[in-house]
């Protein structure tokens, strides 16, 4: 990034919190509405420590299980599957329609039946990730094998090359950026589908944090819950994106 | 690709339609199936009889507000609220950013700082702002909805080719010129495709709002869902939530046949 870009990145951002700052500072608006710097800065001392049972650690631990073990088992499922469905006409047949029948259904519209299936308890929560983030998973597996160029299956197979060494050696390692692409999505839709599960019921958690600020008129609380739900997304993205580039350095990185 | 491939290509959707219908049918039948054999209760997992009876009797019965209809037609209101203003911000927006720096470097670190921020953690704030009603959807839909269009509309401009530009302007046009006769027809597909995605996003973050805000709106698919688990309904809740699912296709199929009709400028 040129410094010009970054000097107008920083005014942007500096001009957006002197606004806020401003605009609380002079009582222009209710605290009950928008907290002011300060009040969000008091607020995340006073969660630390704890708050509703928990420190803010522990409703860190809450969202992150839930997120981690929701997303494992999606990937684990959803990427074998999608290279399946991609490499085996067969498995395509079968599932393939199963996809198109509940991919429209968006993520949040599980989280009734969840709860209505599993309970309140982290189970139900989990469900709801697993369900958001395979869709991405199992998609971007299944295009990334169906697009690997042809003449790198014919080029491997004129070299004599089985079908167990054409789909591991060649195909599956030709559509990798693509399955990390699809990887890195399906993280960004598991950790906004866990905050969603989290606002609608929870007893810890930052989505739990954020809507039990709306109960009890804490704006302050709100805003502090919302900066760890963006700092964490964004933390996540940025550590993939380094493993991605380690892991896979022959893909194109943005 | 070579003329006799893509002719064969032209009759596989219709066989490729059959496949998925068939298809979809068998899975509907096994999910019968297991809540037949194993005698299921209807209030945890009913057959797909019972949700059809269910969405049936809805219509012309009411609950909440009204009926399958009256929900479905607020919903529809709250999406296309949020997604038009969206659309109506976010694009010209999006081309102004793509053709003024100045623009582009005040706004894009906004962009990265904000799109950390799911936008269905919008919705208490909205709640608070707004009320638990048309005008915090709205925002919701609205925040989803906005960065798929910017974005889009920005990459648009940007990708133009510069020697298209450069021919333009060689040969005399003005700043309008470019903008409505090189820039904007360039940019289409890319501007189209962002409506798609903003579509898909939008109707997610709808859903995702009506049942944050909870059974007291009392309108909206998100409601019934609502409804439906709170009253240990699950006929209820499955036929919401399919209802949600085809409403959300339909509106994604709308939006690619313009896809490719807007691929065609290319």
């Amino acid at each position: 990034m040129r410094y010009g870009q970054f000097a107008f990145g920083a005014l942007a951002i500096g001009a957006v919190l002197a606004a806020w700052w401003a605009v609380t500072a002079l009582g222009m608006v209710s605290p009950f509405i928008l907290p002011s710097p300060p009040a969000v800065i008091e607020a995340a001392q006073r969660l630390s420590d704890g708050y509703l049972g928990a420190s803010l650690l522990a409703h860190l631990e809450a969202s992150l299980s839930v997120v981690l073990s929701g997303y494992l088992a999606a990937a684990l499922i959803g990427v074998p599957l999608g290279i399946l469905m991609a490499w085996a006409r067969p498995v395509e047949i079968l599932f393939g329609p199963l996809v198109s029948l509940l991919r429209p259904i968006p993520p949040p519209a599980w989280i009734p039946l969840a709860i209505l299936w599993f309970g309140i308890d982290l189970t139900g929560k989990t469900f709801v990730v697993f369900v958001s983030a395979i869709t991405p998973c199992l998609i971007n597996a299944y295009v990334a094998i169906k697009e690997v160029p042809p003449h790198l299956i014919g080029t491997a197979r004129t070299l004599g090359a089985g079908q167990a060494a054409l789909l591991f050696r060649v195909a599956i390692p030709a559509g990798l950026p693509m399955i990390a692409t699809g990887l890195r999505i399906a993280l960004g839709s598991a950790w906004a589908t866990v905050v969603a599960a989290e606002l609608v019921v929870a007893t810890a958690g930052f989505g739990f944090v954020i809507m039990n600020g709306y109960r009890n008129v804490e704006s302050d609380v709100m805003a502090v819950g919302m900066i760890a739900v963006a700092l964490l997304g964004f933390a996540m993205n940025l550590l993939f994106r380094a493993m991605e580039k380690r892991i896979i350095p022959w893909g194109e990185h943005e | 690709m070579s003329e006799p491939e893509s002719a064969a290509r032209q009759t596989r959707p219709m066989q490729a339609g059959l496949a998925v219908v068939l298809g979809a049918s068998v899975w509907i039948l096994i999910w019968w199936g297991i809540a037949a054999a194993f005698e299921v209760s209807p209030d945890f997992l009913p057959t797909p009889w019972q949700v059809a009876e269910k969405l049936i009797w809805l219509a012309t019965h009411g609950i909440g507000e009204g009926t399958l209809w009256v929900h479905a037609g607020w919903s529809l209101l709250r999406f296309l609220s949020g997604f038009l203003m969206a659309a109506a911000v976010g694009i010209p927006l999006g081309l102004l950013m793509g053709y003024v720096p100045l623009v582009r470097n005040l706004l894009n670190p906004l962009f990265e700082l904000f799109r950390n921020v799911p936008p269905i953690a919008w919705a208490p704030f909205a709640l608070l702002w707004f009320g638990a009603s048309f005008g915090s959807q709205t925002f919701v839909i609205f925040t989803a909805a906005l960065p798929p269009m910017l974005m889009n509309a920005y990459q648009g401009i940007r990708l133009v080719d510069p020697g298209l530009i450069n021919a333009a302007r060689m040969l005399g046009a003005g700043p309008a010129t470019l903008l409505f006769r090189i820039g904007l027809p360039a940019a289409t597909p890319l501007v189209v495709a962002g409506l798609r995605i903003g579509l898909a996003n939008g109707w997610l973050a709808l859903v995702g709002a009506e049942i944050i805000a909870g059974p007291g709106a009392l309108t909206g698919l998100g409601f019934l869902i609502l409804v439906g688990q709170e009253n240990l309904q699950a006929t209820l809740t499955i036929g919401a939530m399919a209802v949600i699912g085809l409403i959300g296709a339909s509106l994604d199929y709308g939006v690619r046949r313009l896809e490719r009709r807007a691929a065609r400028y290319k």
